[in-house]
């Protein structure tokens, strides 16, 4: 213990220093930041592998002679349910901003609307993507390239239903507990890691149902 | 720091003011005691992080007396010790523990031991993750041991190329069991990189700006953003590598057959496998540099070089991978660009052992045993390192790969690299764990065994190489004349062993009857020392300002102190990221069994996992439940402090008590 002597005659008091935080000044903004750094890896891991095995494949797009469905000549993806799911996203852009700024206002029944339409978008999104492979033309054990392509798929949709997870777990505390700066916090950091989502899966449509039909 | 924050007078606390404090902090930063639950639900840094130390070394010590039976075995020709299989398991279990399970762990967890003491503040950001990181790690440590006994032990090396490792020649579900093994323990490394990152970038007291920070909490952040970028590339692989084996999913990922690519398996592996030799280097790079300024007594010579040094290797680290390869076939260009970068790492670390002789020639010595280890570590990396220029030559690598030279320069490399700064780090950082010194006679004898033992164990082994003994067989015929050579390093072995013993020997007697440490018995620079030994659960009882790089040796007596932190709640001081000016309070979570839980259900769907894919859904929707309750219960007890300006408690109290 020190004894009064050695006590500095000089302090920094920070006792009116607020306990709110926001974006970068937060530790979870970093937390969260540094798993979607992670994440950013595993899907560059996965495009990687995307370009190795489209090289393999000769001829590419490939053909598909599958037992029990008909032969294609040229199998790149279909574009129209991927296309509708890809609007899907960017369109719940709209209310995933409401929600982050609704959320830094601290406006609760802005926040109470724009989760629930989040929620929704979200939800949608997996029922889309649930009816999106069969638009790959390829099973996941048909070759090299159905598979890589399965693994992006489910590898996007396992992000889709961890943000579900985290925004339901949100939104029953804001219901049942009421809304304070925690919550609204968790909910801005929700926001980027959705934002990272659509702005992944962006890319992602771009290489697996756009990049086949330039080549 | 003096103009940028308002100083105020401090109140002149009396003695009963400061003993009312200090109490309180105890109070609030009690860990739960009596009983396993309460043992389980521990949260604290330092508890967890011995803890982790602890289990590391007991994992080494496992790997290590493989290491032995399988020396056992090579010492004569057509030994019967080991068969073929058995000696594949051993080698591969030896690899992976050694990696996995001990060399990444360990030295993150000295980070997470040292490093907010360090940077002045009182625990990482996310006290539960770190928890539930540690369980993970435990949880597929014993998963591998337990593999090894029920003869699930993996054996395709710890790199498990494929095809061996694929369903055709992989048979049964040894290669599945490693692949967990590596998921669980790389969880423990994601978890550990990001509490560190956090806890530097946001938890540095008042007045460590960026080129103040100590030069071990520099290797922890390079080290921690490398295991950012590297770890997820193994995991995905490992899973990757699951669904092509198991029955029914039969994807093609690495099946050439099907236009997948084994050699991709080699590039992905080697993409995250040499940078984890980094990540097990630069935090020893971080210690040697600790341990010469402390015991040279003057300020470290080339700082900003040093920190250079490091975030330069960790680039570079990520640009190599291909030497590891140039078996395989790859183009020539190819080979050529990843020489010349293998080569390019020579620079920074020349320019880091230029530094640390330049700092010990300045310097007045006090040679004590974690010098000693040092001077160790110097000679034996120096030696690796040159058989490493040798081998980043691609005709030569060519000739020598898959021999013993290569295991006689990982060994120099990582046993030297690593594990000498280690030892030096133990001996070093005990008497702040313990409060107690080692022993320093045998802290000598340890190291002399240890030099004298690894250098006899692998130096013959350069010589087997360059004769053609090739690596992973389990005998050799005795026409060869590898015989007498491989005696001598089963000799090596034994010395190894007992410098082990010498050092188990004597952290138990030093824990209860070593001489008293006091709170900086090697009158070191670096914060973790202005705290008693061991540390009080709250780390610093009052959050230091930082006037220097060296914080301890360059402090004046006026030197401010942070105070008005609340003494009721886990409470930290947030800063600014660059010139770390007070931001604002943060509270931490409190002790919870919850991550104990999670860790088990981890665990449970990792192991599922070899059985059927189903388990990862399965583990998705259990886990639903307990990381509500895990978030729910920290919401609650963040309430109070987070509640608005204008109904906070601590404020109205704090008033109150200046009217007064």
């Amino acid at each position: 213990m020190k004894s009064l002597e050695t006590f500095p005659s000089q302090t920094i008091d920070v006792r009116k220093l607020t306990a709110s935080e926001s974006d970068e000044s937060s530790p979870l903004w970093w937390g969260n930041t540094l798993n979607l750094a992670m994440e950013t890896v595993v899907f560059g891991g996965l495009i990687a592998m995307y370009v190795t095995i489209v090289m393999n494949t000769d001829p590419f797009p490939p053909i598909r002679t599958t037992s029990g469905l008909p032969i294609l000549r040229n199998a790149a993806p279909d574009l129209f349910l991927p296309t509708i799911g890809l609007i899907v996203l960017l369109v719940s852009l709209i209310p995933a901003i409401w929600l982050d700024i609704s959320s830094r206002r601290h406006n609760v029944r802005s926040i109470k609307i724009a989760s629930i339409v989040t929620l929704g978008f979200n939800l949608a999104a997996i029922i889309i993507r649930y009816y999106e492979f069969d638009s790959l033309n390829f099973k996941w054990d048909d070759n090299a390239y159905g598979s890589i392509l399965w693994i992006i798929l489910i590898m996007h949709l396992i992000h889709l239903f961890v943000l579900m997870g985290e925004d339901l777990s949100v939104i029953l505390w804001i219901f049942f507990k009421g809304v304070d700066e925690k919550q609204t916090v968790d909910l801005t950091v929700a926001a980027v890691y959705w934002y990272w989502i659509v702005g992944m899966w962006v890319l992602l449509y771009a290489i697996i149902y756009i990049s086949p039909r330039l080549m | 720091v003096k103009n940028d924050i308002e100083k105020v007078q401090s109140s002149n606390p009396t003695p009963e003011e400061l003993e009312q404090e200090r109490r309180e902090l105890e109070e609030t930063w009690q860990q739960p005691k009596g009983g396993p639950i309460a043992w389980l639900s521990n949260t604290d840094h330092k508890d967890l992080a011995l803890r982790n130390i602890v289990t590391a070394f007991i994992f080494f010590a496992l790997a290590g007396m493989l290491a032995f039976v399988m020396r056992l075995q090579l010492a004569r020709p057509n030994n019967k010790i080991l068969g073929p299989d058995l000696y594949n398991q051993f080698f591969t279990t030896h690899g992976t523990a050694m990696m996995f399970l001990f060399a990444v762990p360990v030295m993150l967890a000295l980070g997470l031991y040292l490093v907010p003491l360090m940077v002045g503040t009182r625990g990482v950001p996310f006290p539960r993750l770190n928890a539930y990181g540690y369980y993970t790690y435990v949880i597929g440590g014993l998963f591998l041991y337990l593999g090894l006994i029920l003869n699930l032990g993996p054996d395709a090396g710890w790199f498990a190329y494929v095809p061996l490792s694929g369903p055709e020649y992989g048979v049964g579900k040894r290669v599945d069991l490693w692949g967990q093994v590596v998921n669980l323990s790389e969880i423990a490394a994601l978890v550990a990189a990001v509490q560190i990152i956090v806890c530097v970038l946001k938890f540095r007291a008042p007045g460590m700006s960026l080129n103040r920070i100590p030069l071990f909490v520099w290797s922890m952040v390079v080290t921690s953003f490398m295991t950012v970028f590297a770890m997820p590339i193994v995991m995905l692989i490992t899973n990757l590598i699951s669904v092509d084996r198991t029955p029914g999913l039969d994807t093609h990922f690495f099946n050439q057959a099907e236009g997948g690519d084994p050699i991709l398996w080699q590039h992905l592996f080697w993409f995250f496998g040499h940078p984890e030799v980094y990540i097990i280097f630069i935090p020893a790079t971080g210690i040697v540099s600790t341990i010469i300024t402390t015991f040279s007594r003057r300020p470290t010579f080339g700082y900003l070089a040093l920190v250079l040094t490091m975030i330069a290797t960790a680039f570079i680290g990520f640009g190599v991978w291909v030497h590891h390869m140039f078996a395989a076939p790859l183009p020539q260009l190819g080979q050529t660009i990843f020489t010349a970068s293998s080569m390019l790492i020579v620079i920074p670390n020349g320019v880091q052992i230029f530094c640390w002789i330049a700092t010990l020639w300045l310097g007045r010595l006090n040679l004590k045993t974690p010098l000693v280890f040092v001077f160790g570590f110097f000679a034996i990396f120096v030696l690796g390192g040159l058989t490493g220029v040798m081998l980043a030559s691609v005709p030569l690598n060519l000739q020598l790969h898959d021999t013993f030279f290569v295991v006689a320069h990982f060994h120099y490399v990582l046993i030297g690299g690593a594990v000498f700064p280690l030892f030096a780090g133990i001996y070093y950082w005990f008497p702040k764990f313990t409060g107690r010194m080692l022993n320093e006679t045998a802290g000598i004898i340890n190291f002399i065994l240890l030099f004298i033992g690894f250098n006899l164990v692998f130096f013959p082994m350069h010589i087997l190489g360059l004769n053609g003994m090739t690596r992973r067989i389990y005998t050799y015929l005795p026409e060869t004349g590898w015989g007498d050579l491989n005696m001598l390093a089963t000799i090596g072995a034994f010395v190894m062993g007992l410098a082990v013993i010498t050092f188990v020997a004597n952290v138990f007697y030093s824990i209860k009857l070593g001489q008293r440490a006091g709170d900086n018995p090697w009158g070191a620079d670096t914060l973790e020392w202005s705290t008693s030994s061991p540390p009080p659960p709250y780390g610093h009882e009052h959050i230091p300002v930082i006037q220097g790089r060296h914080a301890l040796w360059e402090k004046t007596d006026d030197a401010a102190v942070v105070t008005g932190l609340y003494t009721r709640v886990r409470e930290t001081l947030c800063t600014t990221i660059h010139d770390a000016l007070p931001e604002h309070r943060f509270e931490f979570n409190g002790p919870s069994l919850y991550p104990l839980l999670m860790a088990l259900i981890t665990g449970g769907a990792f192991v599922g996992l070899m059985f059927s894919q189903s388990a990862q859904a399965i583990g998705m929707i259990v886990s639903f439940p307990v990381l509500l309750g895990w978030f729910w219960s920290n919401s609650k007890e963040h309430r109070p402090p987070h509640s608005p300006e204008k109904d906070n408690p601590i404020l109205e109290e704090d008033e109150t008590r200046h009217e007064r």
